[in-house]
């Protein structure tokens, strides 16, 4: 098979072959990566009022394990300027959001199901322009997924019609961000403010001031943690953590601070959790547990943190 | 060529398709038996519901990897008398990627008594058989004994510990090759090093034919006149899927899902998801002078045979940082000041063969577990600690820390511990105990009213209906059980090919 290089200058028909004889993809091979783009197949003049080169991303949705995508518009440079994204309000311009699947069910012109399609009526920013363009993708290289092939087709009822608009793409480097807000968590997700509380709990409980290269655990990045919690914790447990944080930021009040918790200050803050800790019922013994447990995994996550610790390994 | 045929993430249309056996996960019984029938010739599919993730993609941080290869991110619960976590892997592998890569042959007296309860199952499993399975398997998964110069002082100390009290010990027979010791085992080894079932038996079953459909969950097998002849369920992109059988249906699903299919699927007959059983543990951690690094070394790599008449068992444990802090006592400054020398902690464990018998049941969103420890099984705990306590103050540990409330935090002497065994409270809440190794759920024997799978494998009111994990053993085994779990697969695949 050709490299990506050498199907700039190839013909129509040789492109469609290099569609046709393409290798399978391993979706996980893509996982994480933006891709440079570069259009062929279509006409000088086109192209100039278009675009000859683009970006497109592959990006797995961890809320939905959908592995999603969408392009990344660039300055116009030249086919091997570096890659430099068109920017709006200081973020770069995505459009043509899309999802990555397999041809299984998929209309398909005969030849083109080889690999993955990439289809622009099921990406999280629905264009209805686009929902009816799909693009078959194969490898150049068998077992590599750093050089790729597709091209652009349409579904209309239910008949396939084939365009010209070919294009190859070339790895490039690691996604650093994504266009989408954080994904929806659900009903069991705790609240902006619960969430306070419990870090609060946690800061308190893990007891790291700065001393010894220990962080406090307001400075660290809480994120990855609640997004993991949030993701893929057991419905029961992540139910079952609202009583407990509400047991322990209330239990203050009843305690003689006459306060909730996160009215204490600091020694008060202190005092209680050491209490909660040996209380004589058990299910405060075990909130305090159980948010210890998880204040540690939290904590331990940070990168900052973890460079404490020789041997443990980046994240 | 490509480990998975089908990832179902990326299948958003209704998925068809057809072979003569579907084995329902790919964990050690679903790979095994998919190796033994593929090599014979027979076109298997294997459905499993995680994914298939390149050990590059392994993180080092435990809360991370618990969110990528636990099921429910190592959250899942047994409710009773002491709620307690149960891990699964939901992976390509199953928990074999995600164990600590520990190797025990079935113990003789184990498969004796389950012949003396019921005399099928001593022409069923003949021990010679069974050995000469496990001899074959332990040879594909590289199983030797862990070496000193990658055990880690976590390990070391622990053999010192049990050379003082002269209690029998041997380094851990694990399944690894070019281990480098990056104590890693538990996140998914990012070496590659564990020969886990997606680098060793799943690939050999796709060379020999088989495909592996990766993100597909199954919900029902499809049983007409008496016979099973599919499985239908969900991809992970939320289409449908139909796969047709038109030799056997093996669930290899692990002791909690199987018998949730069965119910699910109307095959409640039997005691299907009675009689769970299990390996419950302990740990204590002690406080050393010197660096112990628990997170560095052989992940589990030395362990106290000693006691297994006892029915306890004691290891070291190696963990990702956070559940080594998680641990440690203490909260507030106190705290923060063990983090800081957080390389001197060890953390060890007692697995207990324990008497309970839970029960589990399909629930809307999970199964529900229920599992509640008899007044036994808590003095073994109790017994347990104790132990655990002696052998870290013998291999040198300043200070140890039961963790059982209502009892002394700390302890710093040997002379100490017999008032530990008598006076630590045994009420279950007083201890913080997790689960492994489960079994049971549909169990194996020649009565129906009694078992769930004939003692050849075969369901006893379905035709072509196998179950070949961990739900088929009568009961707990004492040792790690990922050896003998996948000897029995084998047996149980030599029957799906003598009923072809």
């Amino acid at each position: 098979m050709p490299t990506a290089r050498a199907l700039r200058h190839a013909s129509t028909r040789a492109l469609r072959a290099a569609i046709v004889d393409g290798h399978p993809v391993d979706p996980a091979a893509l996982e994480g990566w933006v891709y440079r783009g570069t259009s062929l197949g279509l006409p000088r003049l086109l192209e100039r009022l278009s675009w000859k080169t683009f970006q497109k991303t592959f990006w797995r949705d961890p809320a939905t394990g959908r592995l999603l995508g969408w392009n990344v518009r660039l300055e116009q440079d030249g086919v091997d300027a570096p890659s430099r994204p068109r920017t709006r309000r200081g973020r770069p311009v995505t459009e043509w959001h899309y999802e990555v699947i397999a041809p299984t069910g998929v209309p398909t012109p005969p030849g083109f199901d080889r690999g993955l399609i990439i289809d622009y009526g099921l990406g999280r920013v629905p264009d209805l322009r686009m929902q009816r363009i799909k693009d078959p993708l194969v490898a150049l290289t068998p077992g590599s997924a750093d050089e790729l092939i597709g091209v652009s087709y349409l579904v209309v009822g239910g008949r396939c019609l084939e365009t010209p608009t070919y294009f190859t793409l070339e790895r490039e480097r690691r996604i650093t961000e994504t266009p989408y807000d954080a994904p929806r968590v659900g009903p069991l997700a705790l609240s902006a403010t619960e969430r306070a509380w419990a870090e609060a709990l946690f800061a308190a409980i893990l007891g790291t001031d700065g001393a010894d290269g220990l962080p406090p655990f307001a400075a660290i990045d809480r994120a990855t943690f609640w997004r993991s919690f949030d993701g893929a914790a057991a419905p029961l447990v992540r139910a079952g953590l609202r009583p407990m944080l509400h047991t322990l930021v209330f239990l203050p009040v009843v305690r003689g601070y006459l306060r909730p918790f996160f009215r204490l200050d600091p020694a008060e803050q202190a005092a209680f959790i050491a209490a909660a800790a040996d209380d004589r019922r058990a299910f405060v013994r075990q909130a305090v547990t159980t948010l210890k447990t998880l204040a540690c995994l939290a904590y331990f996550d940070d990168p900052t943190v973890r460079a404490r610790y020789p041997g443990a390994g980046a994240p | 060529m490509s480990l998975i045929a089908v990832d179902g993430r990326t299948v958003r249309r209704r998925l068809d398709d057809r072979a003569e056996v579907v084995v329902i996960g790919s964990g050690p019984a679903g790979a095994t038996v998919a190796a033994d029938l593929a090599r014979a010739g027979v076109a298997v599919i294997v459905v499993e519901e995680g994914h298939h993730h390149p050990p590059t993609t392994f993180p080092a941080s435990g809360v991370r990897a618990m969110a990528q290869l636990y099921r429910d991110m190592g959250t899942s619960l047994a409710f009773g008398n002491l709620s307690m976590p149960y891990l699964q892997g939901r992976a390509v592998g199953g928990t074999s990627v995600i164990n600590g890569a520990i190797c025990w042959r079935l113990p003789p007296e184990v498969l004796a008594a389950w012949a003396t309860d019921d005399p099928a199952l001593a022409d069923a499993l003949p021990p010679e058989v069974i050995a000469a399975h496990e001899a074959r398997l332990e040879a594909r998964l590289g199983v030797h004994p862990t070496p000193a110069e990658l055990a880690g002082a976590k390990n070391l100390l622990l053999a010192r510990g049990a050379a003082v009290t002269e209690v029998a010990h041997r380094a851990i027979r694990r399944n690894v090759d070019g281990c480098v010791g990056s104590g890693r085992c538990l996140q998914g080894c990012p070496h590659g090093a564990k020969l886990s079932m997606e680098r060793t038996l799943l690939p050999d079953a796709v060379a020999a034919g088989a495909r592996i459909l990766a993100g597909l969950r199954a919900e029902r097998i499809v049983v007409e006149r008496g016979r099973a002849v599919g499985v239908r369920g969900t991809t992970a992109a939320g289409a449908p899927f139909a796969i047709e059988a038109t030799v056997a249906v093996v669930l290899a699903a692990s002791a909690i899902q199987t018998p949730c299919l069965l119910r699910q699927s109307g095959l409640g007959h039997g005691p299907v998801g009675d009689g769970l059983s299990a390996h419950p543990g302990v740990s204590v951690t002690g406080r050393f002078d010197e660096p112990v690094t628990s997170w560095r070394g052989a992940t589990q790599g030395h362990e106290v045979t000693g006691y297994r008449e006892l029915g306890i068992k004691l290891e070291a444990l190696g963990m990702d940082l956070g559940l080594v802090a998680s641990r440690v006592p203490g909260v507030g400054a106190g705290f923060a000041r063990r983090l800081a020398e957080l390389d001197r902690y060890a953390v060890w464990g007692a697995a207990i063969r324990a008497g309970a018998r839970g029960r589990v049941r399909p629930g809307r969103r999970r199964p529900l577990v229920t599992y509640s420890l008899t007044p036994d099984d808590v003095r073994k705990a109790r017994r347990g600690v104790r132990l655990l306590c002696e052998q870290l103050l013998a291999a040198g540990a300043r200070e140890v820390y039961p963790g059982i409330a209502g009892y002394d935090p700390v302890v710093h002497d040997r002379a100490e511990l017999p008032r530990l065994e008598r006076e630590a409270p045994l009420t279950p809440s007083a201890y913080s105990m997790s689960m492994t190794h489960l079994f049971g759920t549909a169990r194996m024997g020649s009565d129906p009213a009694r078992s769930v799978v004939r003692p050849d494998f075969r369901h006893h009111a379905t035709a072509g209906l196998y179950v070949a994990d961990s739900s088929v053993f009568p009961s707990n085994t004492g040792v790690n059980p990922m050896i003998a779990i996948m000897a029995l697969a084998a047996r149980c695949a030599e029957r799906v090919l003598a009923a072809r």
